[in-house]
Parts: structure tokens; sequence; C-alpha cells
């Protein structure tokens, strides 16, 4: 499968209407994400990334143009119960603030998508993933008794629940001191290595350099 | 299996808020708890109700001064006699006299009159169940005399001021010697007769509360000449529709028109079902509101609910819930607020049950009679709640923006 593309950006744009004028987020963007690529998507502020990324990432449907994920077709067409469907099993997110859910255990947060895919053996698998990322000892803490690192490491235990071809983060390390950092990136790293694609969202030179591809963004526009 | 787990996020938010999920279910509590309740009370008292009417005989004709109840037709009776209850009753003691001499194969005829029965001794004042009646009303309340003697056809000629007293009549009193004289109003009545305990009761009257004296003393209190009920009984059970009919037809002839009604005792059942079957659905009606305050109660929470918990809801979509697990996820949870509420609401009437028939037991006025198509009933409404109420907040739970859900703070 290496080498075959994942992610396939055909004339994707995105349109808002809320004023007067028609706002154009993003503008006519092609790209071709290979398997196993670790990508970075940069650009400063309000330059789309994160609507590239929401509509990768399947929270959002783009306003033309037509996108492969792994191998199943999006337009602005489809139904959000289906984006719903190819997400969970697709794409593994981790988000700048976490995002873990506070009144249940990390052993709990990490079996979440797992149960929405209606998967068995959820804890076995979760103790799996919470071991990978170095936290078999905090199973049964809550997240708000963890460092932000590590949250983000139950986070990234998480994203892999589903054993998904992407993993889609954004600003991984932006709520993170450079220590935890270094170790969040490090970990990310060795996940693509074994052959998961990475798309990073960052506005960090030092992180996107250390991609192999870099899709960079400017009002809306490929660079 | 997805539903076991999403029942258990349910749980683990309404857990999370306990002091709210208890507060938002005591509407809930209440109107369930009085739903069974009153269910219960009426099944109670309709059985009390059977228990006396059942005691008076299938032999018993009972004339009511109300038109229209033995007419078949007995919702309309009913509203006759709501508006017969306001006007005094039209059978007079000359009614009695002509049953007594018209009327073939009957035993007897035995009259009621219930004064206004304010009783004073040494100074105090009681209200004890005042009732006027014939000397044969004793073997038809199977009352009988511990002490002195009953009343009698003179004292009933007379109007003597005489009375009998219930057991518990005489100890509220401090009565202990024959003789001893009452006041009702102004007038001095003289005690003749103690009464045995008794575990009878009379449209919920314990009898043990009695006050007996003759019918026509009592039309001397009330100041009018009429009775309020007749019980006629006939010699045998084969007579009891012929003494009927000719007993309707003497009150015609005598009135010149229908202002009574004459039942056997299986109308006097149907009558007394219909009515108290009227009123427990009013009573219901009433207890219904609470459970409408309830509902709006569960929404209200459910909405704030839902917007404190929009960022939960934009991880879990993230995460692949799709909008109708969200939605499933929250019409549980307000399902289920609903239906703990209804949960505590059916213990505590099993609690009320067992305390009455442990403490009470045959002191009770009613005892509470809990049927399983109530406690069905009960459970199915509290779903039915759940249900109503929640769905629209979960619909704004499901119908939420991912996108701005996860950005939400």
């Amino acid at each position: 499968m290496k080498n075959s593309s994942i992610i396939t950006l055909d004339g994707i744009s995105k349109v808002f209407n809320d004023g007067d004028v028609p706002f154009y987020a993003l503008r006519e963007i092609h790209a071709n994400i290979m398997q196993g690529d670790f990508v970075s998507i940069v650009g400063p502020s309000g330059s789309g990334k994160s609507t590239l990324m929401n509509i990768i990432g399947l929270l959002d449907t783009p306003s033309s143009g037509e996108m492969v994920i792994a191998g199943k077709q999006v337009t602005h067409k489809t139904r959000i119960n289906a984006l719903a469907r190819i997400r969970k099993d697709t794409i593994g997110f981790v988000f700048q603030t976490f995002n873990l859910l506070p009144r249940i255990s990390v052993l709990q947060n990490v079996e979440l998508p797992m149960v929405y895919a209606g998967r068995s053996q959820r804890k076995k698998r979760a103790v799996e993933l919470l071991t990978l990322v170095g936290l078999e000892k905090r199973i049964s803490y809550r997240p708000t008794e963890l460092s932000g690192g590590e949250r983000q490491r139950v986070a990234i235990a998480r994203a892999l629940a589903n054993n998904p071809d992407i993993i889609l983060a954004d600003e991984p390390t932006g709520n993170l001191d450079s220590k935890s950092g270094d170790t969040i990136l490090s970990l990310l790293k060795k996940l693509n290595k074994k052959g998961t694609t990475l798309i990073i969202v960052t506005h960090d030179e030092h992180i996107a350099r250390q991609a192999s591809k870099q899709i960079k963004l400017k009002d809306g526009v490929l660079q | 299996m997805i539903l076991l787990s999403i029942i258990k996020f349910a749980f683990v938010s309404l857990w999370a808020n306990k002091f709210r999920s208890f507060l938002t279910m005591i509407s809930i509590i209440i109107g369930i708890f009085s739903v069974i309740i009153l269910s219960a009370a009426g099944n109670g008292v309709k059985a009390k109700v059977t228990e006396f009417i059942g005691n008076l005989g299938p032999n018993t004709v009972i004339v009511l001064p109300i038109p229209s109840l033995d007419n078949g037709d007995v919702k309309s009776g009913f509203s006759a006699q709501q508006s017969a209850s306001a006007v005094s009753s039209t059978i007079t003691n000359g009614d009695i006299d002509a049953i007594n001499e018209e009327i073939a194969n009957i035993n007897g005829v035995n009259a009621i009159v219930i004064p206004p029965g304010i009783v004073t001794y040494n100074d105090k004042k009681y209200a004890p169940f005042t009732i006027g009646g014939t000397p044969g009303l004793a073997d038809v309340l199977k009352v009988s005399l511990a002490s002195g003697r009953f009343i009698n056809e003179k004292d009933i000629d007379d109007k003597n001021q005489v009375v009998l007293m219930g057991e518990a009549t005489k100890s509220a009193m401090g009565i202990n010697d024959l003789g001893t004289k009452i006041k009702i109003g102004k007038e001095e009545y003289e005690i003749v007769g103690f009464l045995n305990g008794s575990s009878q009761q009379m449209f919920g009257f314990d009898l043990n509360n009695l006050l007996f004296l003759p019918y026509t003393t009592a039309q001397t209190i009330a100041s009018r000449t009429t009775v309020d009920r007749l019980l006629v009984s006939a010699l045998s059970k084969d007579d009891v529709k012929s003494v009927r009919e000719s007993i309707k037809k003497l009150f015609k002839d005598r009135h010149g028109e229908d202002d009574v009604s004459v039942l056997e005792q299986t109308d006097a059942l149907k009558l007394f079902d219909s009515i108290l079957g009227i009123i427990t659905q009013f009573l219901l009606l009433i207890a219904s509101i609470s459970l409408l305050v309830g509902g709006i109660g569960i929404m209200n929470i459910m909405l704030v609910s839902v917007t404190e918990r929009t960022k939960e809801i934009g991880i879990r979509k993230a995460v692949g819930a799709t909008n109708f697990l969200i939605l499933l996820q929250f019409l549980i949870e307000s399902i289920l607020l609903s239906a703990v509420g209804a949960g505590i609401a059916i213990a505590l009437t099993y609690g009320v049950e067992f305390a009455i028939d442990q403490y009470l037991s045959d002191k009770a006025p009613v005892h509470l009679i809990i049927e399983n198509s109530t406690i069905l009933l009960a459970v199915s409404i509290s779903v039915g709640i759940g249900v109503i109420f929640g769905l629209f907040p979960a619909v704004r739970a499901a119908s939420k923006n991912p996108i701005e859900a996860l950005r939400y703070e």
C-alpha cells in the first residue's frame, strides 16, 4: 500500500456567505498526499489552514471540488453522517487543547472511538495503546490529573484507537513546553515511520521543516 | 453493545450533576407518587364501599332523594346529584308509613337522617358521626349494644331526646355513665346506651365514632321533616325486583314526579363506582399538572446541559459519534431522569402502603391497593415524559456543528 495516494484534493474551495461579500477561505486547492507521508500544513493565521484541516478531517464539506480520502469520495453533497462514518475509521485527531473528556478516565477516553465504531475488546486495545505512549501507569487517572504532555499522549493513544490511515494533528505542541513538545513530536514521527500518514497543521517552522512535504497556504491559496 | 455504552455515558453525566439531577426529578417524583397514591386510594375506597354495600345484603332496596340515578344512565345521574345536593330531600315520614302499609313482601323500612351534629359536653365541642335512624338500623350497620338500651318505636314516635354512643365517641368525650346528658345545639340529650367496638365502616366513617339517635329527633335538630335515605328490606332476593318497582310507582303517585331513585345493591355499586371514577379522574388530572411541570423542568435542564456540554459533543463527534448516537445519549439522559424519578416515587408509594398496613392496620380509613397496571402506567408515563420533553434538547445536541462545538469554550 505504500506510495499509493491516500488523500487527493481536486479543486477544493470553501466559501462562507456570512457577510455581504462571499469570503473564500480556500480557493481551488489541488494536492496529493501519499500513504505514509508526513505533511505539514503551514501558513499565517487566517490563511485557511484550519479550514483545510477541517475538510481533510471530514468535519466539514468543501463548497466545491472533489476529494478522495482512503478511497472514499467526498463532495459538497456528502451527508454529515456519511462523513462521520468515514471519519471514525480513517482519521485520528490530535488537538492543540487535547480535547479529552474530563469526567471519564484516561482508559475510557481512549476507548471512546472504539465504542462509536462498535468494536469489541476495547479495554485490551486501549491498554496496549496507552502502553505504547508510555502511560500504562496512568490508565485510571482523570485527564485533569495529568500534565499537558501526558494529556497529549492520551490524545494520541485515542487517535490511534481505530487504526486510522491518517493522523491529523492541529498544533499538537502549541500548548506544551518545548521538552514535552519534542516528546510528542518524536512520538508522532515514530507512528509515521510505522506507516501512518501524518498531517500536522502548524505555524512552527521548526516542525514544518521536519515534514517530507509542506502545504503552504496564504489567503486561501496554495503557494 | 453500543447502546449499553451510551446508557453508561448517560448515567455518568447525570451522576456528575447528582444534585441538579435530583432537583429535576422532584416534580416527577411528586407527580408519579400522586398518580399511584390516588389510584391506590381510589381502589381502597372502592373496596370499602363495595364491602359496605355488600353488607347491606342483596335484599336491600335503597331510596335516594335524587332523581334519575336508576335509569341506567349513571353519569347524567351524577350531574343530577350535583344539582340536587343543594336541594333538600323530598322523602317524608308519610312516605315511610305509605311503604309500610302499601308495599307487600317487605321486612321493614329503615330511615336515615343525617343532622348537623356539633355536640357539646363539659363546654367542649365534638363532631362525632351523628346519624338519625330507626331501631332496625342496628342490624344493617351491624352494631351491638355494650350496655343500656337501643332506641325503640316509642322514641321515634315521641321524638325522644335520647342517644347511643360508639366506643370512640365515648372515650373521646370521657363519658362513663348511662344517663349522662350531652348537648346538641341548645337542647340536652340523654345517653341511653353504649355500643360495642365495631370494625364496620360506613362510607369511610368509622362506626366507633357513631352518635346514634331516633331519626325523628334528628329531624327536629335539623328543623326539617324529610328523610335522607331509606333502606327497605325485601322478604327474599326474589322479591327485590317487584319491591323496587312498587316503591318507584308509590313515589310517583305520591309525589307526582320521579324525584327519587330506587336502587338495588348492584345499581348502588355501579353508581359508587362511577362517582368514584369521576372523582379519581379529576384528581389524576390535577396530579398530571405536576408531571407537566416536571417534564418542562427536564427539558429546561437538558437544554442547559446541551449548551454546557457543547465541547463534549464536539469531541464525541470528532472521534466518530454520529448525530443519531448523540441524540440517543441525550434522550436516554432525559428518560433516565424521569424514569429514576418514577422509580423513587414507586418505592415511596410501597413504603406508604406498608406503613399504613403495619402501623394503622384496622384504624386506617382506607387501605391502599396498588395494582400492577397502575405501576405499569406510571412507568410508561415517565418514559413518555422523558421522550417528549427530552427530544427537543437531544435534537439540538445532535445537530451541533462539530467544528463550532470543538471551538466552544
